[in-house]
């Protein structure tokens, strides 16, 4: 699982001050570091990827207009977690929660778009039916697991942006990995095969 | 056999993600040395673990930093028109009162008469200036006619008001301001594109509201557009979900 790539604690409090007091630039760099792994956990919250780019662009206007709110107190990632799993509830509220399997079973492009060679589609076709598991899974729980397994998060600090107990989370990732051995036996039969 | 220490159970996980101090890590490997259950529960936990973190970071198809940039320079100068708010402080607190009265008297005395004359000129502007912002609260809705996005195609009417949500905010180096107006989140089609030829008089809208677009259809057909577009926008208005 790749983390996404942090500046050093000291470079990006300062650019996170420069933001606060203007500094279009210095929130460009932190959209830029940041926009990966928001993007990929609104992307497996909603399962599209259309509806992932609108909201990835009102996430970052509504970080930006609160800005000056961030204490320091967590990290700057699990403060904009918080501001996209919060926009992701509002989104489902507005949206069916049913997401259809064939919006994740595609042609791989979003994973690659360029022509990939057949080693590189076995590849794309092994994480569609991981993230066609991923969306099966009741949106508590999905949340848990992306949290967790995209940034490898503590449970304290998912708990945090949450706002739940640490507790629920070991409960919520419990089940979530119980219900995922059985949605992944189509990776395992594929497996097998390939 | 099943196994009825639900409380080492329930460990199960955080042992599995490293969460467990040393005496309660000690305590479970005891207790899996002895519970077929348990390791096969710890099994199953370890197999989907060891597939679900090959989980992939996922990157949006394209770039939109320059959406999320204007809608940042609308917002802020928006906060720029705002008033602000001062507090509350008593002024002159050593003048007599009657003589402040006075002075409160002849303030709104002036500024009745520097109103009115404001108001005169203002009636003069409204009526060589009819897109003004004053002008909104007086627009005149009727003469235009609801047309659905997806119906667009079939529209022969100049004057339309069309609802959907906004999209792709940008600013043109001629100062005009477009948006995508879609009647979904979460769909690229269709849609139209509204201009704004002058932003200053009109407030834009926010990525992602739902809103009420006023102005004159057209299609353009330049290479590379072929679209139907809202423009020039006469009025925007915010519609409450």
């Amino acid at each position: 699982m790749e983390k996404s790539q942090t500046f050093t604690s000291t470079f990006e409090r300062e650019l996170i001050i420069a933001a606060q007091q203007g500094d279009i630039g210095a929130f460009k760099r932190l959209y830029e570091t940041y926009k990966e792994a928001v993007y990929s956990l609104i992307f497996y919250l909603l399962g599209n990827a259309t509806l992932a780019e609108d909201v990835l662009q009102i996430v970052f206007v509504k970080a930006h207009r609160s800005l000056r709110t961030f204490r320091f107190e967590a990290r700057f990632l699990s403060w904009l977690y918080r501001i996209a799993v919060n926009e992701c509830h509002t989104q489902q509220r507005r949206q069916s929660s049913y997401v259809p399997l064939e919006n994740v079973l595609g042609t791989g492009e979003e994973l690659d778009p360029q022509p990939t060679p057949d080693q590189l589609h076995v590849q794309g076709q092994r994480q569609e039916i991981i993230q066609a598991a991923m969306l099966q899974l009741s949106e508590n729980l999905r949340e848990v697991v992306v949290l967790k397994y995209l940034e490898d998060l503590s449970y304290q600090e998912i708990a945090t942006i949450l706002q739940c107990s640490p507790g629920t989370v070991a409960s919520r990732l419990n089940r979530a990995l119980t219900q995922l051995e059985k949605n992944l036996q189509p990776l395992k039969k594929f497996l097998l095969e390939n | 056999m099943k196994c009825w220490r639900i409380d080492l159970q329930r460990k199960l996980i955080r042992y599995l993600h490293k969460e467990l101090d040393l005496n309660s890590v000690s305590k479970l490997e005891n207790h899996l040395l002895d519970c077929n259950y348990c390791r096969s529960h710890l099994a199953q936990l370890r197999s989907s673990h060891s597939v679900i973190k090959n989980l992939a970071m996922v990157n949006p198809k394209k770039d939109l930093w320059q959406s999320i940039e204007s809608n940042i320079i609308n917002e802020s100068t928006e906060q720029l028109v705002k008033p602000t708010k001062s507090n509350n402080k008593s002024y002159f607190p050593h003048l007599p009162t009657n003589l402040k009265v006075a002075a409160i008297l002849l303030v709104m005395l002036t500024t009745s008469l520097i109103a009115t004359g404001l108001f005169i000129s203002y009636k003069k502007q409204q009526v060589s200036n009819p897109s003004s912002k004053a002008t909104q609260k007086n627009f005149p809705r009727d003469n235009f006619r609801l047309v659905a996005i997806n119906e667009m195609p079939s529209n022969t009417e100049p004057h339309i008001v069309t609802e959907g949500y906004v999209k792709e905010l940008r600013i043109a180096p001629d100062g005009d301001m477009t948006f995508r107006l879609v009647e979904q989140l979460g769909l690229e089609e269709p849609f139209i594109v509204c201009e704004i030829i002058d932003p200053i008089r009109l407030t834009p809208p926010t990525i992602g509201s739902k809103v009420k677009v006023y102005g004159v259809s057209r299609y353009d057909d330049k290479i590379n557009h072929k679209w139907y577009e809202v423009h020039p926008v006469l009025n925007i208005e915010p519609i409450k979900h």
